[in-house]
């Protein structure tokens, strides 16, 4: 074996193991890029969820009229503002 | 000569690497048959976290899809108590940020010893989280984990139940429906670096979590929240001790409200009574009193042991059976056969019991679906009090026809009712309409579920609610008159039984209306029972339970934008009908 040889020898293992060092340390990139976009998807998660329940809570009917109440409007059924006795007057 | 030597260096270089491979595949080949397996599991345990992805909850929502309960992400704090240095300190600090007893505080993390997980307080907020991150206090951390909200608190609670802390069912739909509501965590193994910090994602490392499926509900959180408007209201101005309502669609089935009184909020339900998580109506039967009248006049009918023009002498309001007195509450001498269940006579209607006889009267009360479960999609429902044919006494026949000697659940007595609305048809009481995945795909479907049976004939529930159940309504002063729409109906007033048997508790009543509208073409039917309310200020069904009956039609037909039946002459269907701006 002539020294030209072993040096090719040593030099293709110094290339496969940057090689191999090179692409672990893009996957190593990638995982972490990945941890991170969970972290930052239960982040958004956890904003909508809140978001969600905070707009149900506001369309619920007993807020809408605490609201109305508060805004100084009355909540009236449709039939009765026509006159007619839906309020529930008796006879 | 110089060639040589160069030659040899190079073979001796050569060697030299070869055998320092060698060397190295030789320490992995003894490494990993000697202790390998003791120390991969060493550095798994060092460098590999097993981090769970916790599933969301289902949502239970009404049919129009406004969510009663929902799942939010909740902020709390731990400590790992192993590694605190000094645990009173720690709880010091930790107490100031969030407003706990210090030395309490420090008693409970001694004494978590060498616990690595201990949570010090749920639900925190945002800026008291950055504040126990800043004080790097070490062995302490924030983590997020779902939790329970009930955006709408109080509404149907008693049917939507609540969960544990942990996130398991315990009552109401939350408890029935676990398992399609809970859905299945995932998790993810990273591994970290020396500092501890994340930076690989194992290999089959990553298994995402299926969120719960959805409940879509027949309930309509406005009705419900019209109904228990108005049963709080006559709970209270009757100072009764509690009172159940049910809203429900004669042809189908459908339950839109389901109402207790007093009810509980689920996101703090340690703070009730237990007592109020029970869905009394169909948990808790009664005494239907003279609600049950209509269910044997439709037996009558059907078996021609009457007609309807017939008149029956009611006795001047006193008669006398064997040794049994039974007594009017007013004294009412002839009457035709319609007169006596618009006027309510007992008497009367035992005589209609008596023509009857036991055979054909249990056979009819248990073709009207009493004495069994409806079947309702609703854990823990009771039968009711119907007894066995052959422990029925001489007495019996004219004791059934009243509503006494029998007992029923809210939803079988709403459910008869609907029999005279639907032309006859025994329906299937039912609150789930649908199960959705969290994609919105359907699941299951649950709505309109055929009918049970058929009671009795068309004609004959025609006859009973246009000839009886509107006049008792219309005629007279009956608090349970619209103008504008024809409602049909019964009251009933019964008295409460001793516990144990031996007569009934001396001014205890409930005072209940079982009616629906409009009668041309029933769409809701309602049921109002008041429990126990004041006598000396008024206990007749017709007084406290009848109103507010009136009012929960009134206001949800018109939500329902049925149109009335006979709108004054200033004002045409198209406005009385138009939606809210």
């Amino acid at each position: 074996m002539t020294v030209t040889r072993g040096m090719l020898v040593l030099f293709l293992m110094v290339v496969i193991g940057v090689a191999i060092v090179v692409t672990r340390e893009e996957s190593a990139r990638a995982a972490n890029r990945i941890h991170k976009l969970h972290g930052e998807q239960t982040a958004i998660e956890q904003r909508l969820w809140k978001l969600e329940t905070d707009m149900a809570r506001l369309r619920g009917p007993e807020e809408i009229r605490r609201r109305a109440m508060l805004m100084g409007l009355r909540v009236v059924p449709p039939a009765a503002r026509t006159g007619a006795a839906a309020d529930g007057r008796a006879h | 000569m110089r060639k040589r030597r160069s030659l040899r260096n190079a073979q001796v270089i050569t060697v030299l690497v070869m055998a320092a491979f060698l060397g190295l595949i030789g320490r992995l080949v003894f490494i990993s048959t000697h202790d390998g397996e003791a120390l991969l599991s060493r550095a798994n345990r060092q460098h590999r976290s097993v981090i769970p992805i916790r599933s969301r909850r289902g949502k239970i929502a009404d049919s129009r899809g406004f969510i009663f309960a929902t799942t939010v992400l909740r902020r709390s704090v731990f400590a790992d108590p192993k590694i605190i240095p000094d645990k009173q300190e720690a709880a010091r600090r930790v107490a100031a940020i969030l407003g706990l007893d210090a030395v309490e505080l420090g008693d409970d993390l001694v004494a978590a010893g060498d616990r690595r997980f201990f949570v010090i307080q749920r639900g925190v907020t945002e800026a008291q989280a950055g504040r126990i991150r800043q004080s790097g206090i070490h062995g302490l951390g924030v983590f997020d984990e779902p939790a329970r909200s009930y955006p709408m608190n109080g509404i149907a609670a008693s049917i939507i139940g609540f969960v544990s802390p942990d996130g398991v069912g315990v009552t109401g739909l939350e408890r029935q429906c676990d398992e399609w509501l809970r859905g299945e965590n995932g998790h993810k193994t990273i591994i970290r670096d020396a500092g501890r910090k994340a930076f690989w994602l194992a290999d089959h490392g990553y298994r995402p979590s299926r969120d719960g499926l959805h409940l879509i509900l027949t309930l309509d959180a406005e009705i419900q929240a019209i109904v228990e408007h108005e049963l709080l209201s006559a709970v209270g101005e009757y100072d009764a001790e509690s009172g159940f309502a049910i809203a429900m669609q004669p042809k189908t089935g459908a339950i839109l409200a389901m109402v207790n009184v007093p009810g509980f909020d689920p996101g703090r339900y340690r703070d009730y009574d237990p007592e109020r998580y029970r869905n009394r109506t169909i948990t808790d039967p009664f005494e239907p009193g003279s609600t049950f009248k209509p269910v044997i006049a439709a037996a009558a009918l059907a078996e021609n042991v009457v007609r309807l023009d017939e008149v029956i002498d009611c006795e001047g309001g006193l008669w006398i059976v064997g040794t049994r007195r039974l007594h009017d509450h007013h004294p009412y001498g002839k009457l035709s056969f319609v007169d006596v269940l618009v006027k309510s006579s007992n008497i009367g209607m035992a005589k209609i019991g008596t023509r009857l006889g036991k055979e054909r009267l249990y056979a009819y009360v248990k073709q009207f679906g009493f004495g069994e479960k409806t079947g309702i999609d609703l854990q823990a429902e009771d039968r009711g009090i119907l007894r066995p044919l052959d422990r029925w006494d001489d007495y019996s026949v004219t004791s059934v026809p009243m509503g006494q000697e029998i007992a029923v659940t809210a939803v079988q007595l709403v459910r008869a009712f609907c029999v005279f609305a639907n032309g006859g048809m025994l329906v299937q009481p039912h609150v789930l309409r649908a199960v959705l995945a969290a994609d919105g795909r359907i699941v299951n479907d649950f709505s309109n579920p055929p009918p049970v049976g058929r009671a009795i004939s068309e004609e004959i529930a025609e006859t009973i609610k246009n000839k009886i159940l509107l006049r008792v309504v219309s005629s007279g002063n009956s608090r349970a008159k619209l103008s504008n729409y024809q409602v049909f109906g019964k009251t009933g007033t019964a008295q409460i039984p001793k516990r144990g048997g031996g007569g009934y508790e001396r001014d205890a009543y409930v005072g209940s209306f079982v009616g629906g509208a409009p009668a041309r073409n029933p769409q809701v039917m309602v049921l109002v029972s008041v429990r126990r309310p004041d006598r000396s200020l008024g206990y007749y069904g017709g007084t406290v339970a009848a109103p507010a009956a009136r009012r929960i039609l009134a206001r949800t037909l018109a939500y329902l934008q049925i149109p009335p039946d006979d709108p004054p002459a200033s004002v045409n269907a198209a406005q009385a009908t138009r939606p809210v701006d």
